[in-house]
């Protein structure tokens, strides 16, 4: 399915994804980009994981990212069937405490890149059965990839 | 035996049926201690693959007389090849204290040696000399099987230079 | 193919608190088997596993923060070191992503320099594999062959290419960083002629040796529809059947022109993973053969001004590592540094379905099936 395509097929069913445009003067892959509400994001994943034209059966990663005034949340969806691409961005406003559903039941495949999005950007994914820290140890206090992180110092430095 | 006691004194005497070998107790048990050294297989990250190379068969390190033993508990000596992180540091306390002395410690690589490419990283310890005592330092990114064999070899000549008198007298005179 | 649009059982299939009783093992960081500092939390009821969580983060390093620090050929330095086991891939991937962005054409000469040394860092990679996988389930020959000879002849060639053993920093943005010297070529076409033969070897040492195959046939079986489902990718999800290869499906580069099969498995057990690594030793000798006879001399890199800028906004650039799909996810702000830099690490996703996969085997099989997975701890952790 070509973009167009894809993009009507998802606005059908949830009218409020929005494709986000290029910019001018900004470079990006050719893969069709959506912007996704937070607490819309487990629907929709649900929708596209199942639905027999769009079967996009492969999340490829999921990372997240700290624009300073707001947190985003990638998501690289590939179907191995119809071999089309699709890419989500959630955008999560609340820095305090940043939360947004899990879609580990739909791909298990983002069972630990959720723990590492939570134990380096501190954004929790709820309905996750085990959201833990996974890379730092779990006495660890901040999150290291936000951009305000400063490092404490202790006896190893 | 002379290249092997490394210019300690020696007496030989030949009798009828034997001979017999006069020499310091300190230049002996070294000479022991240094020609098999038995390091625990302990490799954190690249380093760690130079070093399984040091113990194939182009750069074999079974002439030295070492073998790598699997436990702590019958090691003497721990490779630190690769880079030290701050959730990995009190386990390898934890080994080094589980070593039965003498034992000795060498850093292989920049990453152990003083953090390496990831000293600005906040989940690296600069060095694995915060955490144990280290005897030989390695340099090198990661360092040749050669280099690394270099290594050994000046820990052998650290462990001839031992002396467990002076060791003792130190022991029982403390600095004031 | 199975019918992968199934209804996903992921709530059975994904773990659950681990039980109360039974003995608990815990595997790690520091044991024989040399995949890293890796620690696997077991439960084991008598012989059989009940549950079993990988415990990572002993080797991480915060390459994607340090990222942000270093300008972009600095950033070639840290990939070598990710897959410390395949670097040349490690550092291909990244250029992909950052050529994608800033649209620079790479010479051809770069392009069939980057197969022949991505193909060999495939060899050598698969080599270690096997020299390990043997230790693991007890036969030591085949490391000192594979690890101890192959895989030296593959290191001294790079030496010779690029002075690294290891961490070759060899592949720079916008094409090589120096030529093969007089009669490279023809040492790795010598190379490529013995590594038949040895292939051979390794089949009557290991491939098909009796209690080889008793220890890891239809041991750790996965299917396609669980291996997609966690994402796993690489020769594990190959060995389940499942024909799936960025070279083919997302060709880059110049593997368009290169001719080679994908071998793939019926079962995907642990012996199939093994096996559909040595077929792929195969085809990779095939693909070096060809890329020396269609190399021509030329530029071995493109004209970039010395301090280039990567414009503004996106990019992801993967490829097919030894180890699996590799990709790196870069945001660009236009600064000498990147925004953001995340790294897609086959390892670390191949390493979740773990929890699934050992579940039901015996303590013993629990090292096979570990080893059978190839993860590198450098990058799982990063």
């Amino acid at each position: 399915m070509t973009s167009a395509e894809l993009l009507a097929a998802v606005q059908a069913k949830f009218p409020d994804v929005v494709e986000i445009p290029k910019t001018a003067g900004q470079v990006r892959g050719d893969e069709l980009y959506l912007a996704v509400a937070p607490a819309k994001i487990a629907e929709v994943c649900r929708f596209i994981r199942l639905d027999p034209s769009l079967s996009f059966d492969f999340l490829s990663f999921l990372t997240s990212i700290d624009w300073k005034t707001h947190f985003e949340v990638v998501y690289y969806f590939v179907s191995t069937l119809h071999h089309h691409k699709l890419v989500f961005k959630v955008k999560v406003d609340d820095r305090i405490n940043p939360e947004i559903p899990s879609v580990t039941p739909i791909w298990p495949a983002a069972d630990w890149q959720e723990r590492e999005v939570f134990d380096l950007m501190g954004i929790r994914f709820s309905g996750h059965y085990n959201m833990r820290r996974i890379l730092l140890p779990d006495d660890w206090e901040g999150f290291p990839l936000r951009k305000d992180y400063v490092a404490k110092p202790d006896r190893y430095d | 035996m002379g290249i092997l006691l490394d210019k300690g004194p020696l007496y030989v005497e030949h009798l009828p049926g034997g001979s017999i070998f006069l020499t310091a107790a300190d230049s002996f048990i070294n000479w022991a201690r240094k020609s098999s050294i038995w390091p625990l297989t302990f490799g954190l990250a690249c380093c760690a693959i130079e070093m399984m190379a040091s113990y194939a068969s182009k750069y074999d390190f079974d002439r030295f007389g070492v073998i790598p033993r699997p436990t702590p508990r019958q090691a003497d000596l721990m490779i630190i090849a690769g880079t030290v992180t701050k959730k990995m540091a009190p386990r390898i306390e934890l080994l080094y204290h589980q070593m039965p002395e003498p034992r000795f410690v060498i850093s292989m690589g920049s990453c152990s040696n003083s953090g390496g490419p990831y000293f600005d990283a906040y989940s690296v310890c600069k060095g694995v000399d915060k955490v144990i005592p280290v005897d030989v330092y390695v340099p090198g990114c990661p360092p040749r099987p050669e280099a690394l064999q270099q290594g050994v070899l000046t820990l052998q000549r650290k462990i001839q230079a031992y002396s467990m008198l002076a060791a003792a007298k130190r022991k029982a005179e403390p600095v004031a | 193919m199975n019918d992968l649009t199934a209804p996903n059982k992921a709530a059975e299939i994904l773990p659950q608190k681990p039980p109360e009783t039974g003995m608990f093992i815990s595997l790690g960081p520091q044991h024989p088997s040399t995949h890293g500092v890796l620690r696997v939390a077991i439960t084991a009821d008598g012989e059989m596993v009940t549950s079993a969580q990988p415990d990572i983060g002993y080797l991480h390093r915060a390459t994607e923060k340090l990222a942000e620090k270093r300008t972009y050929p600095q950033i070639i330095v840290l990939t070598d070191r990710l897959d410390y086991l395949a670097a040349m891939t490690n550092n291909w991937a990244y250029c992909l992503a950052v050529e994608k962005m800033m649209s620079t054409p790479i010479p051809e000469r770069a392009d069939y320099l980057r197969i022949i040394v991505g193909e060999l860092q495939r060899i050598a990679s698969h080599c270690v594999f096997l020299g390990t996988y043997g230790i693991d389930i007890g036969a030591y020959t085949p490391f000192l062959v594979a690890f101890g000879r192959e895989r030296e002849r593959i290191l001294d060639l790079f030496e010779e290419i690029c002075g690294a053993r290891l961490t070759y920093n060899y592949i720079r943005i916008g094409g090589v960083m120096a030529d093969a010297p007089d009669g490279w070529e023809a040492k790795v076409r010598d190379f490529v002629k013995e590594m038949w033969g040895h292939l051979k070897e390794y089949d009557t040492l290991l491939t098909y040796n009796p209690i080889f195959m008793d220890r890891t046939k239809n041991i750790g079986t996965m299917t396609s529809e669980m291996a997609i489902a966690w994402g796993v990718t690489g020769p594990n999800l190959r060995a389940t059947g499942f024909k799936a290869d960025v070279r083919k499906d997302d060709a880059y580069s110049l593997y368009p022109k290169m001719q080679f099969d994908i071998p793939v498995g019926k079962q995907g057990d642990c012996w199939e993973r093994y096996w559909v690594r040595v077929q792929e030793m195969r085809e990779s000798l095939k693909m070096i053969d060809q890329a020396l006879d269609q190399i021509k001399p030329g530029e071995t890199m493109a004209k970039l001004p010395k301090y280039f800028r990567v414009p503004a906004g996106e990019g992801y650039g993967h490829l097919e590592a030894p180890r699996g799909d590799l990709g790196f996810y870069i945001i660009s702000d236009g600064t000498p540094s990147p925004y953001r830099m995340h790294i897609r690490p086959p390892s670390f996703i191949n390493l979740q379905a773990l929890q699934q996969l050992l579940k039901g085997w015996k303590v013993a099989d629990v090292i096979a099936i570990l080893g059978s997975i190839d993860i590198v701890l450098g990058e799982v952790d990063r």
